[in-house]
């Protein structure tokens, strides 16, 4: 095309924030997606799967392993055997894969971004100047902690396999806040992401294994509305509170923070 | 495209310039628009206004920039408005006339689209933002409230009224964004010299700039370039 054409026409050039990269993403998974446990991805034991709906539309995006208490067995367990040899690494080795996956959330952050307003439903603007860049900061940031660990935390030894849940309002900021600090001292993780929202966190999966991350350091088990307990080997739980009370952590539901609802 | 003889759309200037600008211009095609009435404050008496668009006509003026009483605006005296658009019109006699609503002055968007709707039934073939004295001059937010007057007025009565933003403008890209907005709102026709112009000056010098990145890769500072 002759530039006096592009001027006769005066079309749009493509888009920078169009979805086609995200939908080629969704689309390259035509059967859904599993549990990320061990460095793959595998669908749940008893092969229970929920659908993932976009908020714009109601359409349904993907369909994704409804996980049980087989699979967060099997995260523990791949987590636990991955602990001990991803904790005896240098902290400047385990620097080196924080910023790696600082550096492959930068390098993919359109996508990350596109594909977070999609399944959340936020505005692109929120996703692009302030989700994602964020979280890439914060995976820097604990690169750094790891690097001077042995300065910093002379006296501390990691507590080992944490679960960590996560609500759907800042889907991968909330990934990211979660894991960076984690893995950054030695420990590994089973994560579960919010069940209206866990697609960043299983396209940060691809990108973690990617990027060369050891296979069970990360694990992510996904799910929704069934009970699953986390098993006693994980040291540490950590939950962040969502308006509704999560149904699919260990025990009752506990009242939500903030005014007391009537 | 150097057939296409790309120009601006016009050159602007006050009424003591119209003989030296045509002068300049003579034979190049680029028409010479004088602001008139008063400019920028357009408080002078009505009848000087008159001799003034007339004085500009006869001078060579093709296009003669008119500004409002915002009196009428703000006191809400539409048909005072419309009168002055109508005798400005009159004296124009085949100048083409913009009426510039100095939409800074003016403030709401129910002022805006009602002195637009007014100025365009009293004949104006343009309407323009601002004189760009104001603090505040063309705004995505006015443009869109202009603009959806003029699609309104067209839907009425089949007449096609261009728009001119003006002041404030002094990216490529601020550009980008009026031309976005006029392609959403009021399609491709409105996208040419004909309906459509923008009032900046330093603008040049951030287009031949980006022209320059485009082919070099480089930014240059803004002195080398002659405008702005």
């Amino acid at each position: 095309m002759s530039v006096a054409s592009h001027f006769d026409a005066m079309s749009y050039a493509p888009a920078p924030e169009s979805d086609a990269e995200a939908r080629a993403f969704l689309a390259r998974h035509p059967d859904g997606f599993g549990h990320f446990i061990a460095g793959a991805f595998r669908p749940s034991v008893d092969g229970a799967r929920f659908q993932t709906h976009e908020p714009a539309t109601g359409k349904p995006l993907a369909t994704l392993a409804l996980g049980g208490a087989a699979d967060v067995d099997a995260a523990v367990m791949a987590a636990r055997k991955a602990q001990g040899p991803w904790a005896k690494l240098s902290g400047h080795a385990r620097a080196r894969h924080l910023y790696a996956l600082a550096r492959s959330v930068q390098r993919h952050a359109r996508l990350i971004a596109v594909l977070e307003a999609i399944d959340n439903g936020k505005p692109l603007r929120e996703t692009r100047d302030i989700d994602v860049p964020l979280a890439a900061r914060h995976f820097y940031h604990h690169a750094g902690w790891a690097q001077l660990q042995d300065r910093e935390f002379a006296d501390h030894l990691p507590v080992g396999v944490v679960g960590q849940i996560i609500p759907w309002n800042f889907p991968f900021l909330m990934l990211a806040w979660k894991l960076a600090p984690a893995l950054a001292l030695g420990n590994t993780v089973v994560l579960k992401p919010a069940e209206q929202t866990s697609l960043t966190a299983l396209l940060f999966a691809d990108l973690a294994a990617a990027a060369g991350l050891p296979a069970g350091v990360l694990n992510i088990v996904t799910g929704a509305a069934r009970p699953a307990r986390i098993s006693p080997p994980t040291r540490m739980s950590t939950r962040s509170p969502s308006p509704v009370p999560p149904r699919s952590a260990a025990g009752s539901a506990s009242p939500p923070p903030g005014p007391a609802r009537r | 495209m150097a057939d296409r003889r790309i120009t601006t759309g016009a050159i602007c200037v006050y009424h003591r310039f119209v003989a030296t600008a045509v002068e300049a211009l003579a034979g190049s095609g680029v028409p010479v628009a004088a602001v008139s009435t008063g400019f920028p404050a357009g408080l002078v008496p009505h009848d000087v206004k008159l001799r003034e668009i007339a004085a500009s006509v006869a001078d060579g003026a093709a296009e003669i920039d008119i500004v409002i009483t915002r009196e009428h605006v703000l006191t809400g005296n539409w048909p005072a408005l419309f009168a002055e658009m109508r005798d400005f019109r009159e004296a124009c006699g085949t100048a083409h006339v913009k009426a510039i609503l100095a939409t800074g002055d003016i403030k709401t968007l129910v002022n805006v689209q009602r002195a637009s709707l007014v100025c365009m039934m009293a004949g104006a073939d343009f309407i323009k933002t601002s004189t760009g004295k104001e603090t505040v001059n063309a705004t995505p937010l006015v443009t869109l409230a202009m603009i959806r007057a003029i699609r309104a007025y067209h839907d009425r009565t089949g007449i096609l009224v261009g728009y001119k933003p003006a002041g404030g403008i002094s990216t490529a890209k601020a550009v980008l964004e009026q031309q976005v907005l006029m392609r959403e709102e009021l399609g491709r026709r409105w996208l040419e010299p004909d309906l459509f112009r923008v009032g900046a000056s330093s603008l040049l010098a951030d287009i031949e700039r980006q022209l320059e990145h485009h082919v070099t890769g480089r930014y240059s500072a803004f002195h080398r370039h002659a405008a702005g």
